[in-house]
């Protein structure tokens, strides 16, 4: 009887031992507007104890996200959300990002993560060339190509804001893969150029632009 | 001894529904392998580094105001949320054939990612340093 009395107690001790805030979801995936420069994602919560939950403080992987609360204090019952933002930036591709929230609920804390793709429009390889101290001032090559193959290129222009620093366009591939030769002046001097790339796309899209760049590094190399 | 051992399974079956129905959220995600987690090659200490012969590139992958209020001596801010505007000062500074450390805040990503985009952008020799700021603190005066 008393064995029996003991575990009756002890199968109800559980389902009053935990009170804590419930995330219907912990993990999301979300989608950038074309041009956002910022992304928001939104957990929901609800505190299904039987005690009130504060929410201490949020942490996050890096300065660009952050968490925002409307509130601190959730009684049982009530439910709240958590409003991560996420400053995009220049950043681009996949993303993942994780914030933690501590409550007063449990020690380890609440990990909310989102995972976002920022498109790319374009890639620029390598994003610069050098000439390094006695190198010959032979043209190099950096090779720009189309990802988002929604927006074909009608045009593809090259222009350096260095008149010592030449680019050339060619067409490897019409609409997509160009290669851009640059031809410096001289490599004695110091010297570090931006080259700016502008596609033309048709259907009415606003133009593209894209940043590359050329340097020469005299003196004695590194190692 | 029989009914101790009833005990100890009463205790365990609904202790073990309850974690199986909803375990706690800090246990629902876990870090996974992520598409810049790095090499075992591109990871280095700051031991490591301080025995390399030459000269070496510090970049700083955190936030202007992290950057401001401490950073390796010597080191360039270059960070994904203002790259385009950062890249031209790492440029000019960068020497060809100088190894660079990137570093960031320790439980961060930012460090693997811009060596990623340093490499792709044609940077040759490109680390991560191990232990981030916690570690490079101690290069600082």
């Amino acid at each position: 009887m008393r064995v029996l009395t003991a575990c009756l107690l002890l199968l109800a001790s559980p389902l009053t031992a935990r009170a804590g805030l419930y995330f219907e979801v912990t993990s999301l995936d979300a989608k950038p507007e074309s041009g956002a420069t910022q992304l928001s994602v939104k957990f929901p919560f609800k505190n299904t104890g039987d005690q009130k939950v504060t929410l201490f403080s949020t942490e996050s992987d890096c300065g660009c996200t952050t968490a925002t609360l409307d509130k601190q204090v959730f009684q049982p019952g009530e439910s709240g959300v958590i409003t991560v933002n996420f400053a995009i930036g220049d950043r681009v591709g996949p993303q993942e990002k994780r914030v933690r929230v501590r409550a007063s609920d449990q020690t380890e804390p609440h990990v909310l993560t989102f995972k976002t793709n920022i498109p790319v429009f374009a890639r620029v390889q390598p994003q610069f060339v050098y000439w390094a101290n006695g190198e010959p001032s032979t043209p190099k090559s950096m090779v720009f190509e189309l990802v988002d193959h929604d927006s074909p290129i009608q045009e593809l222009t090259a222009t350096s804001n260095n008149n010592a620093i030449k680019p050339e366009v060619r067409v490897i591939e019409k609409g997509r893969k160009y290669e851009i030769s640059i031809t410096p002046g001289a490599t004695e001097k110091f010297l570090l150029a931006t080259i700016q790339l502008t596609a033309q796309l048709g259907g009415g899209k606003p133009e593209r632009r894209m940043q590359a760049y050329a340097t020469i590094k005299p003196g004695p190399p590194a190692n | 001894m029989k009914g101790i051992l009833v005990i100890c399974l009463a205790a365990l079956l609904p202790a073990l529904a309850q974690w199986r129905l909803q375990p706690p959220t800090a246990y629902r995600t876990r870090a996974g392998q992520t598409p810049f987690d790095s090499a075992a090659s591109e990871l280095v200490s700051v031991d490591t580094v301080r025995g390399w012969k030459g000269s070496v590139a510090w970049v700083d992958a955190r936030t202007r105001v992290e950057f401001e209020v401490g950073h390796v001596p010597g080191a360039i801010l270059l960070n994904e949320d203002t790259w385009e505007s950062l890249l031209p000062q790492f440029l000019a500074q960068w020497q060809p054939g100088q190894r660079v450390v990137v570093y960031c805040s320790a439980s961060c990503e930012s460090s693997r990612r811009v060596a990623l985009r340093l490499r792709r952008a044609g940077v040759e020799e490109v680390h991560v340093l191990e232990g981030g700021w916690d570690a490079a603190r101690a290069l600082s005066p």
